[in-house]
């Protein structure tokens, strides 16, 4: 031991001559487990862990829920009474012992906690846990993550003075009082709801919070759209929206004037027979006053879109079975529309059996009427291409028509286009050399085409080549 | 290396900061680069030292010259503002990329400097590297001397499993469990829930006290105590409040390590104070009994420490309405008159 010791002091080690506070900002990285690790390093660590501000206890790595009992236990019982900055809970088995949870959540607010995340029970089979009074009083509380139902009893008043961030996920059996949740906290900024609805069930909420400023909605749905799901969306303060659903629920809009940013990706694919997409429309609608949007969605029904007015940056992602109406309408409603990105994404829809050669021409103003469900067929233009020129081997069959009219924001506003994930196909040409045209204070236009060859590399340069320019400032930029 | 980059002359329109280092060196910096740097941005506003090189703002001693140029490329990319998150992740993981002494030395010259950003780059990475180790292999990673001594390696594995208050709070638990299930069970019952209700927190006093076995009444309590009052005196001497903080600052366990080692000695002697029986005691407790009762959970705590009965009460109120008097333990009033001969401080 000695000679080993003596080895090691003629290389320093550096990092216990870090600061106790340095070394409980590392610690507080990693889990609590580790974290208590280090009492058995050396003299210098024998207490670092007893002060560290963060705890996160996972039961995943315990075998035993006895052993992990008893490890939290120790751990709130022999760490010192410094403040808990930030505690994590994540239970994920089905035996769940209520009174220890109830304690350990006393015990980190008693320790003026700001930061909970909880997890306690399995989603089906567990009984689910109350959470105690204490929190909901909690001065010191600004995040508070539910990540399994609770039951919650919350105070008719003097809840959740602090909160600001709430996270809350929601499975199939919704409990009433987590959607009371978010309209019982005065100063809540930033909401995130998520989770998991199996089959059949619809989730409604009524999200009125007065100081909202950021909602985010991630869903992901098991099965067919047969309950959809209502959202009542009122907070006059709301800035940012992001929406990510497997099937569009039906929204309904408060006062939503100050939107300045929206995100909404509906990663779901229909194919036919399965019912269109309106409900976007009552999304759409409700995001007009936006100056950032970024949309992805497969194929819906593009009904009459809401004037964009202060649009000023567009995202589209492009599936394959994109429609292009959703393009040109965009465009012809986003007066002042600056910069525009399309993301095309290979591989997004599943091969369809029966591909659908005669769908029916869609015509640009016919609105989608809120009852037809299940139209066959009704579905975005879909005509065979088989022109040449279109260089992929899968053949999209979507063909771009030019608007009628250029639209003004080509002519007056839009500075920036960007291409990302060029395929080379006859719409997308078509678009790209569209926009170039008539594109008159265009500056810049990035086309990356990281999955083509030289040769089509080759090709689509030509074609760019022979367009005439609309402004005489513009690049184009091939990366 | 990075003391060449930086030298490098720039038209005469740029501005410059200059910096010294603990060694004596001085370098001179794009002054958008330096004010990057939270402490250096104020030593310029406030003193407005770094104009020239006989007015160069001195470093912090853990700023070395070789870890400033470091600091100084961090700053000089992230500086830039139209980079996007993307580009600017990409930077830091390939910036992280060095060898854990130079890790240290920069995240401590990066706390220095107060460049908050840099120092939770720095720390995560630590913390990634100190994550799913064994701790030889973190001693053997950082060069730490391996100087605890065997009794103290082992110290966390015994004090788990034998630590009198985690029993205490084991037979907490359990008992809890029991009564919320007898609970569950007479709820379609009528009458006799209350009394049930009662005397399971009464039950749950009992313990605290000691488990007094089969006593029925307030005499029989009382000698039960005399009883141990004479035996904790002697034990007790052996310890005294700061060696018990001690011994709880040492506890913790690798309950993972699945390597508990059973000990047969309590290392805090003067627990004895709880004895568990392992029958339940049914008593009825009059109100008398229950102040007593509280008292010597008082005085317990005062031995052992401080929070104890803060979570002693949340544990015991564990949502039921009914709760303990509040325990005091700057012992004024009801706690200095009732002294049980137990504390001998």
């Amino acid at each position: 031991m000695n000679s080993k010791s003596k080895r090691q002091l003629r290389v320093p080690d550096r990092i216990s001559g870090l600061p106790d506070a340095l070394l409980w900002h590392i610690l507080s990285f990693v889990e609590t487990q580790d974290a208590v690790r280090t009492c058995v390093l050396s003299t210098r660590w024998k207490n670092i862990w007893a002060s560290v501000p963060t705890l996160d206890f996972d039961q995943t790595s315990f075998h035993d829920p006895d052993k992990f009992w008893a490890f939290v236990d120790s751990v709130l019982l022999f760490r010192h009474s410094s403040n808990i900055k930030k505690f994590r809970l994540y239970m994920k088995g089905k035996d769940v012992d209520h009174s220890r949870i109830n304690a350990w959540i006393n015990t980190a607010i008693r320790r003026n906690v700001v930061e909970l995340d909880l997890l306690a029970g399995h989603p089906f089979l567990s009984k689910l846990v109350e959470l105690p009074k204490s929190l909901f009083m909690c001065k010191t509380l600004v995040i508070l993550r539910l990540r399994s139902q609770f039951i919650t009893n919350i105070p008719a008043s003097g809840c959740f003075p602090s909160l600001k961030f709430l996270h809350v996920t929601f499975y199939s059996n919704v409990i009433e009082s987590m959607r009371e949740l978010f309209s019982n906290c005065p100063i809540l900024e930033d909401l995130t709801v998520d989770g998991l609805l199996l089959y059949g069930v619809s989730l409604n909420l009524n999200i009125s919070v007065p100081s909202l400023k950021t909602l985010r909605i991630w869903f992901d749905k098991d099965g067919d759209d047969n309950g959809a799901s209502s959202y009542f969306i009122n907070c006059p303060k709301l800035e940012n929206l992001d929406v990510t659903e497997e099937f569009s629920s039906t929204y309904c809009w408060g006062k939503a004037k100050s939107l300045v940013k929206a995100s909404i990706c509906l990663p779901q694919h229909c194919s036919n027979g399965q019912p269109s997409f309106y409900r976007v429309k009552s999304l759409l609608a409700g995001i007009s006053s936006v100056t950032d949007l970024c949309l992805s969605a497969h194929c819906f029904e593009v009904g009459s879109l809401p004037a964009y007015e202060n649009l000023r940056r567009l995202k589209l992602v492009i599936q394959d079975c994109f429609c292009w109406e959703l393009l040109t309408k965009l465009l012809k409603r986003s007066p002042i529309l600056e910069s525009l990105v399309l993301e095309c994404e290979v591989d997004g829809c599943p091969q369809e059996d029966s591909d659908n050669d005669e769908g029916s021409l869609y015509e640009e103003d016919s609105e989608s009427e809120e009852g037809s469900e299940h139209e066959e067929g009704s579905e975005n233009e879909r005509r065979s291409d088989h022109e040449e020129g279109s260089v992929n081997e899968q053949g999209s069959e979507h063909q771009w028509n030019p608007p009628d009219c250029v639209p003004k924001c080509c002519l007056l506003h839009l500075k920036i286009v960007s291409i990302r994930g060029f395929m080379g196909e006859r719409d997308e040409l078509e678009v790209a050399k569209y926009l170039l045209k008539y594109g008159k204070v265009l500056n810049k236009m990035t086309i990356s085409m990281d999955h083509l060859d030289v040769n089509e590399k080759e090709k689509i340069y030509k074609e760019f080549l022979m367009v005439p320019r609309g402004s005489r400032t513009s690049i184009v930029e091939f990366m | 290396m990075s003391e060449a980059v930086m030298a490098v002359v720039k038209p005469e329109m740029k501005s410059y900061i200059w910096l010294q280092t603990a060694d004596g060196s001085i370098q001179q910096v794009e002054e958008e680069v330096a004010m990057f740097c939270p402490m250096i941005c104020r030593e310029i506003l406030q003193t407005g030292m770094g104009s020239s090189k006989n007015y160069a703002i001195s470093l912090p001693q853990r700023v070395n010259p070789a870890v400033l140029g470091l600091i100084l490329d961090y700053c000089r990319f992230h500086q830039v503002p139209g980079r996007s998150n993307k580009e600017r992740k990409t930077f830091d993981e390939k910036f992280i990329r060095m060898d854990t002494k130079k890790l240290c030395e920069l995240t401590s010259a990066a706390d220095s400097l107060q460049l908050k950003p840099l120092v939770d780059l720095t720390s995560r990475a630590l913390a990634r590297i100190i994550e799913g180790k064994t701790p030889e292999e973190i001693r053997e990673t950082f060069h730490l001397p391996d100087d605890l001594t065997e009794e103290e390696k082992l110290e966390p594995l015994r004090n788990i499993t034998d630590d009198p208050r985690i029993r205490l709070l084991n037979r907490l638990y359990a008992r809890k469990r029991k009564e919320l299930k007898e609970r569950e069970k007479l709820k379609n019952v009528e009458a006799e829930e209350e009394r049930v209700d009662q005397r399971s927190v009464d039950d749950l006093l009992t313990f605290i006290n000691g488990g007094n076995g089969d006593s029925k009444g307030v005499k029989t309590n009382k000698n039960k105590k005399k009883n141990r009052r004479r035996k904790d005196p002697p034990k007790d001497s052996s310890n005294n409040v700061n060696g018990n903080h001690n011994k709880e600052s040492e506890a913790l366990s690798s309950a993972f390590h699945n390597e508990s080692r059973p000990s047969s000695s309590c290392n805090l002697q003067d627990c004895t104070a709880i004895e568990f029986d392992d029958g339940d005691v049914d008593d009825d407790l009059d109100p008398a009994m229950k102040e007593q009762l509280d008292r010597e959970v008082e005085d317990f705590a005062r031995r052992l420490n401080s929070d104890w009965p803060e979570r002693m009460q949340e544990i015991l109120s564990l949502g039921q309405e009914r709760r303990l008097a509040p325990i005091n333990i700057n012992g004024n009033g009801s706690a200095r008159r009732y002294t049980t001969g137990l504390d001998q401080r």
